[in-house]
């Protein structure tokens, strides 16, 4: 009797394995203090929210008997990468194809999926990140003429910033996904129409949002767990979630079914963009979604 | 030909295996790019930080809910139980409403921890969180073959409340209930949204109706405690997450006291200078919330978080976002009592 517990003991000891299988990478940008070069307030709970994300993204958890156990086991994402203040300026989330100064291949661009954690707004109609420090005399990193990604390795980039896909963005926002030249294509931004909240209650939303993924496709995951109604008449985020294709089948099948455990190959072209919205949907800092596509 | 994982009740064994992986972070920040000025490693972060910020103070004396500082007012929001909804559970019901019964027995809800898997479906149980997770991926909108009709919205509504009284969730602790269209939109990038005309050629289909209901207590929310769920377009529920902990008040308040109108007002004052300096505010707003917590154990390495229960402390939350566009808002959170500990 005793040599069949010790067996079974064993046996279940070289079951439980951790699996760390790190066939995709996660990074994570956050800022929570800005700075007297580039100031902007503070938001201590910022980086919180996005290391929900990229803790839970990474979270293997453990194999039991073969189950898998509190996390994504062979699916998991490696850790490559979790930047919240230091030296933070544009360069890192530039490309340098566009500006000399562009270093993205070694930061944002160099993950499979990214998360950005600060201050966005408009600028002519394309996002625009405010960083801690300058580069080339800017604290901002353009979208409009600075950033293109996945031209180098991304897939999926998540920003966790105001105004990172204002309705009047829509139309433009496809031209993030490639450069002239790469054969790589970015598959997936999510991003928010209008102003979105900072705060400890929104942390779980972060784990939430990275834990649905697996189960469920990106996108949707992205709109239930980041679209906040009018609760209580206090705030509303309204999310939207934003993939290419060569054409509409092909973009909508991208958007309805990859999931970080399902990662498709790249598009062969960016023929049609896509993209999950609650119509009227209305924040702060911006109209109801789809009332005013200049603006 | 149903296919059942059972993964639960691993208390002892969880106690000893890592929950996360404790993979070292790239160490970036200030070593990878050199050359901060040198006037940052002095300065204060904000240019504009003032200690007495007036308008600051004038907005935070007008908003604040005036059961502040009110012993009995407040004391009254911890004499507060409820109930677990599994109490009122209907789990063969749920699952018949749900078109799951031939595919998962309703026993699995006498678990504590655990997730269960069929072909397309998958439910998860976090009893300690109040928590069950439910996804049918067969139900997802389907471009090929589902209606790009939303389901009636009346009749969706009463699928959603059905589901909601079989789950045992009680019906005077769900606030608002409302059910979002979620749109899906294709369009050449050639074509882009510019002019109206060329919306027009965009693809767009009404892909599922998300429901989300809040949760309050005697008229006080309770944080982070909702339901949401898809409907189809077929009238079938696709997915829903239930986090409906039993609101128990955090033992480390009995006995607390109140803190003071005024103190209180000095502590939101001194956290909004910190946070924004002096900025004009475009909202400035509070309200008194359950806040839950995850509650310490003993010994700390002896269980996963997810094993650890959750409990709830009334808080202020307040509610300020800056007159900049570019500046997002933020939520933050003040104790309302001072436990005998900290006194």
């Amino acid at each position: 009797m005793k040599r069949i517990l010790f067996i079974l003991a064993l046996w279940a000891i070289i079951s439980i394995t951790t699996c760390k299988s790190y066939a995709l990478e996660a990074k994570m940008f956050a800022i929570t203090n800005w700075t007297s070069t580039c100031s902007a307030g503070s938001r201590s709970y910022w980086d919180d929210m996005c290391d929900a994300w990229y803790d839970e993204i990474t979270n293997c958890g453990f194999k039991f008997f073969g189950w898998c156990v509190w996390g994504h086991c062979d699916s998991c994402f490696s850790r490559d990468g979790s930047w919240v203040n230091g030296y933070m300026s544009p360069a890192p989330f530039a490309d340098p194809s566009l500006v000399s100064w562009g270093l993205d291949e070694y930061y944002l661009d160099e993950a499979d999926a990214a998360i950005i954690c600060l201050h966005g707004g408009d600028n002519n109609g394309r996002w625009r990140g405010k960083t801690r420090y300058k580069s080339s005399g800017d604290c901002y990193i353009n979208a409009i003429d600075e950033m293109t990604v996945g031209d180098w390795d991304l897939e999926f980039l998540h920003l966790s910033s105001c105004h990172s896909m204002d309705d009047n963005m829509i139309g433009e926002a496809w031209k993030y996904f490639s450069r002239s030249g790469s054969s790589r294509v970015l598959h997936q931004v999510d991003g928010f129409h209008g102003c979105m909240w900072i705060g400890s209650s929104f942390v779980s939303d972060y784990e939430d949002f990275a834990d649905d993924a697996f189960d469920m496709n990106i996108g949707l995951a992205w709109m239930e767990n980041m679209y906040r109604g009018n609760i209580n008449g206090q705030y509303t985020q309204c999310p939207i979630a934003y993939a290419v294709g060569a054409n509409a089948n092909d973009c909508f099948n991208r958007l309805f079914n990859e999931q970080y455990d399902n990662v498709y190959s790249d598009p062969s072209s960016v023929g049609y963009f896509c993209y999950y919205y609650y119509p009227g949907c209305h924040p702060a800092c911006e109209s109801a979604f789809g009332s005013d596509w200049n603006n | 030909m149903k296919k059942m994982i059972l993964t639960l009740s691993l208390f002892v064994l969880a106690g000893i295996l890592p929950g996360k992986v404790a993979a070292a972070d790239l160490a970036t920040g200030s070593s990878n790019l050199s050359f901060i000025p040198i006037t940052d490693l002095f300065l204060p972060d904000q240019t504009e930080q003032s200690q007495d910020c007036a308008i600051y103070r004038d907005l935070i004396e007008k908003r604040m809910p005036s059961d502040v500082g009110n012993q009995r007012a407040l004391g009254a929001l911890l004499n507060v139980k409820t109930e677990s909804w599994l109490t009122r559970l209907k789990g063969s019901e749920a699952l018949e409403a749900l078109g799951e019964r031939g595919s998962f027995d309703g026993r699995f809800f006498e678990n504590a921890v655990g997730s269960v898997r069929s072909e397309t479906s998958l439910f998860k149980l976090n009893i300690m969180r109040g928590e069950l997770r439910y996804i049918n991926s067969s139900r997802k909108f389907n471009p090929g073959t589902d209606p790009g009709k939303a389901f009636g919205y009346e009749k969706g509504l009463q699928i959603v409340q059905n589901l909601l009284y079989l789950l045992g969730v009680p019906q005077n602790e769900i606030g608002e209930l409302e059910g979002k269209v979620l749109m899906g939109a294709a369009i050449p990038v050639e074509e882009r949204l510019q002019t109206t005309a060329t919306r027009q050629l965009a693809e767009t289909f009404e892909l599922e109706t998300t429901f989300f209901a809040t949760r309050s207590i005697n008229g006080i929310p309770v944080l982070n405690s909702y339901f949401v769920a898809g409907l189809s377009n077929r009238g079938e529920i696709s997915r829903f997450r239930l986090r409906w902990p039993a609101l128990v008040i955090d033992p480390n308040l009995q006995n607390a006291t109140v803190i003071s109108k005024g103190d209180l007002e000095d502590t939101i004052l001194a956290a909004l200078v910190e946070h924004n300096g002096c900025q004009t505010p475009e909202t400035l707003k509070m309200q008194i919330v359950y806040f839950p917590t995850v509650m310490d154990v003993q010994d700390e390495d002896a269980t996963v978080e997810e094993l650890k229960p959750i409990v709830y402390a009334p808080k202020l939350l307040v509610f300020f976002r800056p007159e900049n566009q570019e500046q997002s808002g933020e939520v933050l959170d003040f104790n309302l009592f001072r436990s005998a500990a900290e006194r």
